[in-house]
């Protein structure tokens, strides 16, 4: 292995590495604050954060959830008619504005319609938050299956058409086999980010329907200690659920691979 | 769609103009911050050096993983993307107070390269991938260098994800306000920790003013980085 290979692997052991040792320092500061909080925060305490935690993570799944769907819905109509690289430079505009940006730019527009109409409900909040997030994120399922879009072998699809095959198994035996894999690695990042991100729910959030991001700064900006102990324990518990599914989720699709390399058995 | 959003924002620039003649629209509570010099300061010594590494470390290690596949490979990569960066945050700060750091732009700038190299990572990666595996051999046939490889070959054809990485590190570094503000422990304001307050007003006009400013910092500089790119690939490219 050449000295420049060393040095990659190298980079990227250890950007992994320190997310993990972060971690670990999370539990250190967990088991510090125990031997600091007399008594111990009571079962009761924790039911306000979880609340949080789960209307965050319905909101996760469901932006994410919207995101792919839509993401794979516009590469597929760019692959199918062929004027793939022109539209997704244009999408490439996306990146141009910071999540808070087009946070704003949704509240401008949530706000216009609201007097248009003479009505709101806290739901609304919600579902700014969620709009927000589906705008910025399509460019980014976009880009991440640009490049598998574009190396997927149409004969394939003409093969399966040829046999009678519906659209629906053109797409599920020929493009979602090759995509499955990062379509998985994207619903991981979106929804560890989403569910913990703070600046969007913390510029359009509802009160109705708080979110974990803030309460999270909320919580370890507090000074009781306690406060801060109840979030690393939460933090400590959806870091490990992650940790744990990114490690399943390689662990599939390197065996995916492989049986890909084999042929695939489920055509 | 280009056309779209220049013509928004000369919109934008025209409205702005408009409130800032009939005096709704003033920088003056931007501009009499105390920490307004010293914010644009960190900004921009924190977009270079994290623009740099992520430049630096993102080209090698999406080479090697473009030639490379292992389990462990893709999951060490993706760790800072799925492990919760607010995690991380509360992690990382009780690491630098027993290194005797805390508040420190060290840590700050250790916070803002883990939540963008791995973004610079799949970017380089996914160009390599799509780039031929013969270059580096044909290169070597006619008794290139390495140099000749990286600058007169690779730098054109990476071109487009150079630009796309610089934009987007400097995106998702002026988009952290939480992380920036606590990591920092508000000794190291930043453009964003200083307008980010302002956003969350109710005056119309001052909402406004700090969204102005931010889209004019990033749209000049992608302008910039763009022209920079270009006028380096023309060199490059004549010189061979």
């Amino acid at each position: 292995m050449s000295y420049a290979h060393k040095l990659g692997r190298g980079i990227v052991f250890s950007i992994g590495a320190i997310s993990l040792f972060a971690v670990v320092l999370l539990l250190i500061d967990m088991i510090r604050l125990m031997e600091l909080i007399k008594p111990m925060p009571s079962g009761q305490s924790y039911i306000e954060p979880l609340s949080r935690l789960i209307w965050s993570a319905l909101l996760a799944v469901v932006a994410t959830v919207f995101s792919i769907i839509s993401g794979i819905w516009i590469v597929r109509g760019f692959y199918l008619q062929r004027s793939f690289k022109r539209t997704i430079d244009r999408l490439s505009i996306a990146f141009y504005f910071p999540h808070l940006i087009v946070a704003l730019y949704v509240l401008a527009v949530a706000n216009f319609l609201y007097q248009l109409i003479d009505f709101y409900h806290p739901l609304f909040g919600f579902l700014e938050i969620l709009l927000a997030y589906w705008v910025k994120e399509v460019p980014f399922v976009v880009f991440y299956l640009t490049v598998t879009y574009t190396s997927l072998d149409l004969q394939s699809r003409r093969l399966i058409q040829g046999f009678g095959g519906s659209k629906w198994q053109q797409f599920y035996h020929v493009e979602w086999v090759a995509i499955q894999g990062q379509v998985a690695e994207i619903f991981l990042i979106l929804f560890a980010f989403i569910l913990t991100a703070y600046e969007i729910p913390a510029l359009i959030g509802s009160s109705v329907y708080p979110l974990l991001g803030p309460t999270i700064i909320e919580y370890y900006y507090s000074i009781d200690l306690s406060e801060r102990f109840i979030m690393d324990v939460i933090l400590l518990a959806v870091t490990s659920m992650f940790v744990l599914l990114t490690i399943s989720l390689f662990a599939w699709t390197s065996r995916l691979r492989h049986l890909n390399g084999k042929g695939s058995r489920t055509i | 769609m280009k056309q779209f959003l220049l013509y928004s924002y000369i919109a934008m620039l025209f409205y702005s103009t408009y409130l800032f003649v009939t005096k709704k629209m003033d920088f003056s509570f931007i501009l009499e911050d105390p920490s307004f010099g010293t914010a644009i300061y960190y900004t921009v010594f924190i977009t270079i050096i994290i623009i740099t590494l992520n430049i630096l470390l993102g080209v090698i290690t999406g080479w090697h993983l473009a030639k490379q596949e292992g389990l462990w490979l893709d999951v060490f990569v993706l760790l800072p993307l799925v492990i919760p960066v607010i995690a991380v945050m509360g992690g990382l700060q009780l690491g630098l107070l027993w290194m005797d750091i805390p508040d420190h732009i060290l840590g700050v700038l250790l916070i803002h390269l883990l939540v963008t190299l791995p973004f610079s990572i799949q970017i380089f990666r996914s160009r390599f991938v799509e780039l031929e595996e013969e270059i580096p051999s044909i290169v070597r046939l006619f008794k290139g260098s390495n140099i000749t490889l990286w600058v007169f070959i690779y730098f054109p054809l990476l071109s487009g994800s150079l630009f796309a990485v610089i934009l987007l590190t400097t995106v998702i570094s002026l988009s952290q306000y939480a992380i920036t503000a606590y990591i920092g422990g508000g000794l190291i304001p930043t453009i964003t920790t200083l307008l980010f307050p302002y956003l969350q007003s109710s005056n119309f006009y001052i909402v406004h003013t700090a969204v102005f400013l931010l889209i004019t910092i990033i749209g000049a500089f992608a302008v910039l980085v763009k022209a920079i790119i270009l006028i380096l690939k023309k060199v490059v490219t004549s010189l061979l």
